[in-house]
Protein backbone atom coordinates (compact mmCIF):
# COMPACT_ATOMS: atom_id res chain seq x y z
CA UNK A 1 0.00 0.00 0.00
CA UNK A 2 2.94 2.24 0.78
CA UNK A 3 4.16 1.88 -2.77
CA UNK A 4 0.70 2.53 -4.22
CA UNK A 5 0.28 5.68 -2.15
CA UNK A 6 3.60 6.90 -3.48
CA UNK A 7 2.63 6.06 -7.02
CA UNK A 8 -0.78 7.77 -6.86
CA UNK A 9 -0.23 10.77 -4.59
CA UNK A 10 -3.28 12.60 -5.92
CA UNK A 11 -5.63 9.79 -6.81
CA UNK A 12 -5.50 7.32 -3.96
CA UNK A 13 -6.85 7.57 -0.44
CA UNK A 14 -6.26 4.75 1.98
CA UNK A 15 -8.35 4.29 5.11
CA UNK A 16 -7.41 1.83 7.85
CA UNK A 17 -10.12 0.22 9.95
CA UNK A 18 -9.50 -2.33 12.65
CA UNK A 19 -10.90 -5.80 12.52
CA UNK A 20 -8.94 -7.54 15.27
CA UNK A 21 -9.71 -11.24 15.13
CA UNK A 22 -10.03 -11.59 18.88
CA UNK A 23 -12.38 -14.54 19.10
CA UNK A 24 -14.34 -15.30 22.25
CA UNK A 25 -13.13 -16.03 25.78
CA UNK A 26 -14.00 -19.67 25.17
CA UNK A 27 -12.40 -19.75 21.75
CA UNK A 28 -9.75 -17.08 21.46
CA UNK A 29 -8.38 -16.62 17.97
CA UNK A 30 -5.52 -14.15 17.61
CA UNK A 31 -4.25 -13.65 21.14
CA UNK A 32 -2.46 -10.37 20.39
CA UNK A 33 -5.03 -8.89 18.02
CA UNK A 34 -6.63 -6.71 20.68
CA UNK A 35 -3.39 -5.45 22.14
CA UNK A 36 -1.94 -4.57 18.74
CA UNK A 37 -5.09 -2.60 17.92
CA UNK A 38 -4.81 -0.81 21.25
CA UNK A 39 -1.14 -0.07 20.58
CA UNK A 40 -1.90 1.63 17.26
CA UNK A 41 -4.68 3.65 18.86
CA UNK A 42 -2.56 4.55 21.87
CA UNK A 43 0.12 5.83 19.48
CA UNK A 44 -2.65 7.58 17.57
CA UNK A 45 -3.54 9.55 20.68
CA UNK A 46 -0.06 11.07 20.35
CA UNK A 47 -0.47 11.61 16.61
CA UNK A 48 1.62 8.60 15.65
CA UNK A 49 -0.89 6.03 14.49
CA UNK A 50 0.84 5.38 11.17
CA UNK A 51 4.25 5.06 12.74
CA UNK A 52 2.95 2.35 15.06
CA UNK A 53 0.97 0.82 12.21
CA UNK A 54 4.20 0.43 10.28
CA UNK A 55 6.08 -0.97 13.26
CA UNK A 56 3.39 -3.61 13.79
CA UNK A 57 3.04 -4.36 10.11
CA UNK A 58 6.65 -4.55 9.04
CA UNK A 59 8.01 -6.20 12.17
CA UNK A 60 5.22 -8.69 12.57
CA UNK A 61 7.56 -11.66 12.52
CA UNK A 62 9.35 -10.26 15.57
CA UNK A 63 6.30 -10.17 17.78
CA UNK A 64 3.83 -12.67 16.47
CA UNK A 65 5.34 -15.54 18.47
CA UNK A 66 5.55 -13.64 21.77
CA UNK A 67 3.29 -14.19 24.74
CA UNK A 68 0.80 -11.43 25.42
CA UNK A 69 2.84 -10.24 28.40
CA UNK A 70 6.09 -10.16 26.40
CA UNK A 71 4.30 -8.44 23.54
CA UNK A 72 3.21 -5.65 25.85
CA UNK A 73 6.83 -5.16 26.91
CA UNK A 74 7.93 -5.25 23.28
CA UNK A 75 5.32 -2.61 22.38
CA UNK A 76 6.48 -0.29 25.11
CA UNK A 77 10.03 -0.69 23.84
CA UNK A 78 8.93 0.16 20.32
CA UNK A 79 7.00 3.16 21.61
CA UNK A 80 10.29 4.45 22.94
CA UNK A 81 11.98 3.83 19.60
CA UNK A 82 9.50 6.06 17.80
CA UNK A 83 9.73 8.71 20.51
CA UNK A 84 6.30 8.38 22.01
CA UNK A 85 5.67 9.58 25.54
CA UNK A 86 6.17 6.14 27.09
CA UNK A 87 4.35 6.77 30.31
CA UNK A 88 1.29 8.04 28.49
CA UNK A 89 1.48 5.22 25.94
CA UNK A 90 1.69 2.57 28.67
CA UNK A 91 -1.33 4.04 30.41
CA UNK A 92 -3.40 4.26 27.23
CA UNK A 93 -2.37 0.85 25.92
CA UNK A 94 -4.52 -1.09 28.37
CA UNK A 95 -7.00 1.62 29.29
CA UNK A 96 -10.66 0.57 29.49
CA UNK A 97 -11.37 2.97 26.64
CA UNK A 98 -9.03 1.24 24.19
CA UNK A 99 -9.75 -2.25 25.47
CA UNK A 100 -13.43 -1.65 24.83
CA UNK A 101 -12.61 -0.06 21.51
CA UNK A 102 -10.76 -3.17 20.29
CA UNK A 103 -13.68 -5.37 21.33
CA UNK A 104 -16.13 -3.08 19.57
CA UNK A 105 -14.12 -3.23 16.33
CA UNK A 106 -14.12 -7.02 16.47
CA UNK A 107 -17.89 -6.95 17.03
CA UNK A 108 -18.38 -4.43 14.19
CA UNK A 109 -16.50 -6.58 11.72
CA UNK A 110 -18.52 -9.60 12.71
CA UNK A 111 -21.75 -7.66 12.38
CA UNK A 112 -20.74 -6.77 8.81
CA UNK A 113 -19.86 -10.42 8.13
CA UNK A 114 -16.36 -9.56 6.98
CA UNK A 115 -14.92 -12.80 5.76
CA UNK A 116 -11.38 -12.39 7.07
CA UNK A 117 -8.48 -9.98 6.95
CA UNK A 118 -7.26 -8.05 5.19
CA UNK A 119 -10.62 -7.11 3.74
CA UNK A 120 -10.54 -4.42 1.06
CA UNK A 121 -13.31 -2.09 -0.05
CA UNK A 122 -12.45 -0.43 -3.35
CA UNK A 123 -14.55 2.67 -4.06
CA UNK A 124 -17.39 1.16 -2.09
CA UNK A 125 -17.12 -2.34 -3.53
CA UNK A 126 -15.83 -5.43 -1.84
CA UNK A 127 -12.62 -6.61 -3.49
CA UNK A 128 -13.57 -9.87 -5.21
CA UNK A 129 -12.20 -12.98 -3.62
CA UNK A 130 -10.91 -14.33 -6.93
CA UNK A 131 -8.63 -11.34 -7.61
CA UNK A 132 -5.30 -11.35 -5.79
CA UNK A 133 -4.77 -8.50 -3.34
CA UNK A 134 -1.25 -7.99 -4.59
CA UNK A 135 0.44 -4.82 -5.70
CA UNK A 136 0.00 -5.46 -9.42
CA UNK A 137 -3.73 -6.24 -9.25
CA UNK A 138 -4.54 -3.20 -7.14
CA UNK A 139 -2.28 -1.04 -9.32
CA UNK A 140 -4.08 -2.28 -12.45
CA UNK A 141 -7.57 -1.65 -11.08
CA UNK A 142 -6.60 1.85 -9.93
CA UNK A 143 -5.21 2.64 -13.38
CA UNK A 144 -8.30 1.28 -15.08
CA UNK A 145 -10.52 3.33 -12.78
CA UNK A 146 -8.55 6.46 -13.65
CA UNK A 147 -8.83 5.58 -17.33
CA UNK A 148 -12.64 5.67 -17.06
CA UNK A 149 -12.40 9.45 -16.89
CA UNK A 150 -10.81 9.54 -20.33
CA UNK A 151 -13.01 7.05 -22.13
CA UNK A 152 -15.43 8.00 -24.89
CA UNK A 153 -19.14 7.34 -24.74
CA UNK A 154 -19.51 7.63 -28.51
CA UNK A 155 -17.82 6.00 -31.45
CA UNK A 156 -15.67 8.40 -33.46
CA UNK A 157 -17.33 9.95 -36.49
CA UNK A 158 -16.05 8.56 -39.77
CA UNK A 159 -13.93 11.47 -40.91
CA UNK A 160 -11.14 10.01 -42.98
CA UNK A 161 -10.85 10.05 -46.75
CA UNK A 162 -10.46 6.40 -47.71
CA UNK A 163 -8.68 7.37 -50.90
CA UNK A 164 -6.08 9.56 -49.22
CA UNK A 165 -2.62 8.56 -48.04
CA UNK A 166 -2.05 8.89 -44.32
CA UNK A 167 1.33 8.82 -42.64
CA UNK A 168 1.52 8.59 -38.85
CA UNK A 169 4.64 9.48 -36.91
CA UNK A 170 4.81 7.79 -33.55
CA UNK A 171 7.28 9.89 -31.63
CA UNK A 172 8.75 7.83 -28.80
CA UNK A 173 11.39 8.34 -26.15
CA UNK A 174 13.69 6.29 -28.35
CA UNK A 175 12.99 8.13 -31.61
CA UNK A 176 10.37 8.21 -34.35
CA UNK A 177 8.49 5.25 -35.79
CA UNK A 178 6.79 6.18 -39.04
CA UNK A 179 3.92 4.13 -40.41
CA UNK A 180 1.72 4.35 -43.46
CA UNK A 181 -1.93 3.64 -42.77
CA UNK A 182 -4.38 1.70 -44.97
CA UNK A 183 -7.60 3.76 -44.97
CA UNK A 184 -9.05 1.78 -47.84
CA UNK A 185 -8.42 -1.65 -46.28
CA UNK A 186 -9.27 -0.88 -42.65
CA UNK A 187 -11.26 2.36 -42.51
CA UNK A 188 -12.58 1.74 -38.99
CA UNK A 189 -9.15 1.08 -37.55
CA UNK A 190 -7.52 3.97 -39.38
CA UNK A 191 -10.32 6.37 -38.51
CA UNK A 192 -10.14 5.41 -34.85
CA UNK A 193 -6.34 5.60 -34.76
CA UNK A 194 -6.38 9.08 -36.31
CA UNK A 195 -9.20 10.20 -34.01
CA UNK A 196 -7.31 9.01 -30.94
CA UNK A 197 -4.01 10.47 -32.14
CA UNK A 198 -5.58 13.87 -32.72
CA UNK A 199 -7.17 13.80 -29.28
CA UNK A 200 -3.88 13.06 -27.57
CA UNK A 201 -4.95 9.60 -26.44
CA UNK A 202 -1.54 8.11 -27.15
CA UNK A 203 0.49 10.86 -25.50
CA UNK A 204 2.48 9.43 -22.63
CA UNK A 205 1.35 5.88 -23.35
CA UNK A 206 3.80 3.05 -22.70
CA UNK A 207 4.81 0.29 -25.04
CA UNK A 208 3.57 -2.02 -22.31
CA UNK A 209 4.16 -5.33 -24.04
CA UNK A 210 7.30 -5.76 -26.12
CA UNK A 211 8.37 -9.28 -26.97
CA UNK A 212 11.49 -9.58 -29.07
CA UNK A 213 11.10 -11.57 -32.25
CA UNK A 214 7.32 -11.09 -32.05
CA UNK A 215 5.83 -7.63 -31.66
CA UNK A 216 5.65 -4.36 -29.70
CA UNK A 217 2.25 -3.36 -28.33
CA UNK A 218 0.95 -0.02 -27.05
CA UNK A 219 -2.16 2.15 -27.02
CA UNK A 220 -3.50 1.61 -23.49
CA UNK A 221 -3.12 4.73 -21.31
CA UNK A 222 -3.71 2.65 -18.20
CA UNK A 223 -0.51 0.77 -19.00
CA UNK A 224 -2.11 -2.43 -17.80
CA UNK A 225 -2.92 -4.01 -21.14
CA UNK A 226 -6.58 -4.19 -20.13
CA UNK A 227 -7.64 -0.67 -21.10
CA UNK A 228 -9.47 0.70 -24.10
CA UNK A 229 -11.08 3.90 -25.40
CA UNK A 230 -14.64 3.08 -24.34
CA UNK A 231 -15.76 1.81 -27.72
CA UNK A 232 -15.07 -1.29 -29.79
CA UNK A 233 -15.16 -1.78 -33.53
CA UNK A 234 -15.27 -4.68 -35.89
CA UNK A 235 -12.38 -6.59 -37.37
CA UNK A 236 -11.46 -5.64 -40.91
CA UNK A 237 -9.65 -8.58 -42.42
CA UNK A 238 -8.40 -8.52 -45.99
CA UNK A 239 -6.88 -11.63 -47.56
CA UNK A 240 -4.47 -9.37 -49.40
CA UNK A 241 -2.76 -8.28 -46.19
CA UNK A 242 -1.06 -10.84 -43.99
CA UNK A 243 1.53 -11.02 -41.25
CA UNK A 244 4.14 -12.17 -43.70
CA UNK A 245 6.77 -9.66 -42.73
CA UNK A 246 8.20 -7.49 -39.98
CA UNK A 247 6.76 -4.01 -39.59
CA UNK A 248 3.08 -4.90 -39.91
CA UNK A 249 0.84 -2.50 -37.96
CA UNK A 250 -2.30 -4.14 -36.59
CA UNK A 251 -4.95 -3.79 -33.91
CA UNK A 252 -4.64 -5.86 -30.74
CA UNK A 253 -7.90 -7.36 -29.59
CA UNK A 254 -9.57 -9.46 -26.93
CA UNK A 255 -11.42 -11.61 -29.44
CA UNK A 256 -13.12 -10.81 -32.71
CA UNK A 257 -14.63 -7.34 -33.10
CA UNK A 258 -13.20 -6.01 -29.85
CA UNK A 259 -10.76 -3.53 -31.36
CA UNK A 260 -10.18 -0.44 -29.26
CA UNK A 261 -7.01 1.60 -28.99
CA UNK A 262 -4.29 -1.00 -28.54
CA UNK A 263 -2.13 -1.68 -31.55
CA UNK A 264 1.06 -3.56 -32.28
CA UNK A 265 3.88 -3.65 -34.82
CA UNK A 266 5.54 -6.94 -35.68
CA UNK A 267 9.25 -7.73 -35.45
CA UNK A 268 9.01 -10.77 -37.70
CA UNK A 269 6.51 -12.70 -39.80
CA UNK A 270 3.66 -14.00 -37.62
CA UNK A 271 1.40 -16.09 -39.85
CA UNK A 272 -0.42 -17.46 -36.79
CA UNK A 273 -2.05 -14.04 -36.47
CA UNK A 274 -3.47 -14.05 -40.00
CA UNK A 275 -7.23 -13.65 -40.14
CA UNK A 276 -7.70 -12.72 -36.50
CA UNK A 277 -6.21 -9.25 -36.31
CA UNK A 278 -6.97 -6.13 -38.33
CA UNK A 279 -3.93 -5.02 -40.29
CA UNK A 280 -4.16 -1.28 -40.86
CA UNK A 281 -0.71 -0.13 -41.87
CA UNK A 282 2.98 -0.87 -42.11
CA UNK A 283 6.19 0.61 -40.87
CA UNK A 284 8.09 2.75 -43.35
CA UNK A 285 10.76 4.19 -41.08
CA UNK A 286 12.22 3.51 -37.65
CA UNK A 287 12.68 -0.24 -37.44
CA UNK A 288 15.82 0.51 -35.41
CA UNK A 289 13.69 2.51 -32.98
CA UNK A 290 11.16 -0.31 -32.76
CA UNK A 291 13.96 -2.80 -32.13
CA UNK A 292 15.37 -0.61 -29.36
CA UNK A 293 12.18 -0.57 -27.30
CA UNK A 294 12.54 -2.03 -23.82
CA UNK A 295 11.30 -5.61 -23.80
CA UNK A 296 8.70 -6.45 -21.19
CA UNK A 297 6.03 -9.07 -20.91
CA UNK A 298 3.26 -8.27 -18.43
CA UNK A 299 2.14 -11.92 -18.49
CA UNK A 300 5.31 -12.85 -16.65
CA UNK A 301 3.99 -10.95 -13.65
CA UNK A 302 7.49 -10.15 -12.48
CA UNK A 303 8.74 -6.70 -11.59
CA UNK A 304 8.89 -5.24 -15.07
CA UNK A 305 11.27 -2.56 -16.28
CA UNK A 306 9.53 0.69 -17.14
CA UNK A 307 8.40 0.67 -20.75
CA UNK A 308 9.26 3.30 -23.32
CA UNK A 309 6.75 6.08 -23.76
CA UNK A 310 5.04 7.47 -26.82
CA UNK A 311 5.43 11.22 -26.71
CA UNK A 312 2.81 11.88 -29.36
CA UNK A 313 1.36 10.55 -32.59
CA UNK A 314 1.02 12.99 -35.44
CA UNK A 315 -0.86 12.39 -38.67
CA UNK A 316 0.00 13.72 -42.07
CA UNK A 317 -2.46 13.46 -44.95
CA UNK A 318 -1.00 13.40 -48.41
CA UNK B 1 -19.83 4.81 -10.83
CA UNK B 2 -19.66 2.10 -8.18
CA UNK B 3 -21.23 -0.33 -10.56
CA UNK B 4 -18.71 0.53 -13.22
CA UNK B 5 -15.70 -0.06 -11.04
CA UNK B 6 -17.08 -3.33 -9.82
CA UNK B 7 -17.54 -4.53 -13.36
CA UNK B 8 -13.94 -3.65 -14.10
CA UNK B 9 -12.74 -5.58 -11.09
CA UNK B 10 -14.82 -8.57 -12.02
CA UNK B 11 -13.67 -8.48 -15.60
CA UNK B 12 -10.10 -8.10 -14.49
CA UNK B 13 -10.69 -11.21 -12.46
CA UNK B 14 -11.82 -12.99 -15.57
CA UNK B 15 -8.80 -11.83 -17.50
CA UNK B 16 -6.38 -12.69 -14.72
CA UNK B 17 -7.91 -16.09 -14.37
CA UNK B 18 -7.71 -16.38 -18.12
CA UNK B 19 -4.01 -15.57 -18.00
CA UNK B 20 -3.36 -18.30 -15.51
CA UNK B 21 -5.20 -20.74 -17.67
CA UNK B 22 -3.38 -19.78 -20.81
CA UNK B 23 -0.01 -20.21 -19.16
CA UNK B 24 -0.56 -23.92 -19.22
CA UNK B 25 0.17 -23.89 -22.90
CA UNK B 26 3.41 -22.00 -23.33
CA UNK B 27 3.21 -20.04 -26.50
CA UNK B 28 6.02 -19.45 -28.87
CA UNK B 29 3.13 -18.17 -30.94
CA UNK B 30 1.84 -15.85 -28.24
CA UNK B 31 -0.77 -13.42 -29.38
CA UNK B 32 -1.15 -9.70 -28.90
CA UNK B 33 -4.20 -10.50 -26.91
CA UNK B 34 -5.15 -8.87 -23.65
CA UNK B 35 -6.81 -5.61 -24.33
CA UNK B 36 -10.05 -4.24 -23.06
CA UNK B 37 -11.61 -5.64 -19.97
CA UNK B 38 -14.81 -3.89 -20.76
CA UNK B 39 -17.72 -6.00 -21.66
CA UNK B 40 -17.76 -6.37 -25.42
CA UNK B 41 -21.24 -7.23 -26.63
CA UNK B 42 -21.05 -10.21 -28.90
CA UNK B 43 -24.50 -9.62 -30.36
CA UNK B 44 -24.20 -8.32 -33.88
CA UNK B 45 -26.99 -5.81 -33.36
CA UNK B 46 -24.91 -3.93 -30.81
CA UNK B 47 -22.72 -2.70 -33.64
CA UNK B 48 -24.07 0.19 -35.59
CA UNK B 49 -24.38 -0.86 -39.23
CA UNK B 50 -23.06 2.56 -40.24
CA UNK B 51 -20.03 2.73 -38.04
CA UNK B 52 -19.21 -0.93 -37.30
CA UNK B 53 -18.59 0.33 -33.81
CA UNK B 54 -20.23 0.05 -30.43
CA UNK B 55 -19.82 1.87 -27.14
CA UNK B 56 -18.58 -0.33 -24.33
CA UNK B 57 -17.85 2.22 -21.60
CA UNK B 58 -20.72 2.54 -19.17
CA UNK B 59 -22.05 5.98 -18.41
CA UNK B 60 -22.65 6.62 -14.74
CA UNK B 61 -26.42 6.49 -14.50
CA UNK B 62 -28.28 9.30 -12.80
CA UNK B 63 -30.45 8.39 -9.87
CA UNK B 64 -29.88 6.85 -6.50
CA UNK B 65 -26.84 4.67 -6.06
CA UNK B 66 -27.15 1.60 -3.91
CA UNK B 67 -26.36 2.27 -0.29
CA UNK B 68 -22.98 0.92 0.66
CA UNK B 69 -22.98 -1.38 3.68
CA UNK B 70 -19.71 0.23 4.72
CA UNK B 71 -19.73 3.24 6.97
CA UNK B 72 -18.92 6.53 5.29
CA UNK B 73 -15.46 7.77 6.10
CA UNK B 74 -15.42 10.23 8.95
CA UNK B 75 -12.85 12.94 9.58
CA UNK B 76 -11.38 11.29 12.64
CA UNK B 77 -10.48 8.03 10.90
CA UNK B 78 -6.94 6.99 10.07
CA UNK B 79 -6.42 7.79 6.45
CA UNK B 80 -3.65 8.72 4.05
CA UNK B 81 -3.92 10.46 0.71
CA UNK B 82 -6.19 13.30 -0.36
CA UNK B 83 -9.85 13.33 0.65
CA UNK B 84 -10.94 14.03 -2.91
CA UNK B 85 -8.94 11.14 -4.40
CA UNK B 86 -10.55 9.36 -7.31
CA UNK B 87 -9.95 6.00 -5.63
CA UNK B 88 -10.55 5.20 -1.99
CA UNK B 89 -9.50 1.89 -0.52
CA UNK B 90 -10.71 0.96 2.93
CA UNK B 91 -8.81 -1.86 4.55
CA UNK B 92 -10.27 -3.78 7.46
CA UNK B 93 -7.36 -5.51 9.03
CA UNK B 94 -5.81 -7.21 11.98
CA UNK B 95 -2.15 -6.57 12.75
CA UNK B 96 -1.62 -10.12 13.93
Amino acid sequence: MERLLEEFPNDLRFVYRHYPLIGTPEEPFHDKAALSTQAAEAAGKQGMFWEMHDVLFYQQSEWTGLSVVDFETWLIGQAGEIDLDIEQFTEDLTSPELTDFAQSQWANGNAMSLNGTPFLVFNGNVWPSNVPMDYFSIWAVINLTLLEDRQYFECPEMEIDTTAQYIATIETEKGDIVVELYPDVAPLAVNSFIFLAKNGWFDGVTFHRVISGFMAQAGDPSGTGFGGPGYAFRNEISPDYTFSDAGVLAMANAGADSNGSQFFITYAPAPNLDGSYTIFGHLIEGMDVLESLTTRNPAENADLPLGDLIISVTIEQR
Amino acid sequence: MRKLTLSIILLLAVVLVGCVGSQETPTPTSRPAPTTVLDIPSAAEAFSPDSGCTVVAQQPTPGPTPISPFMPISVDEWSRGPEDARVTIIEYSDFQ
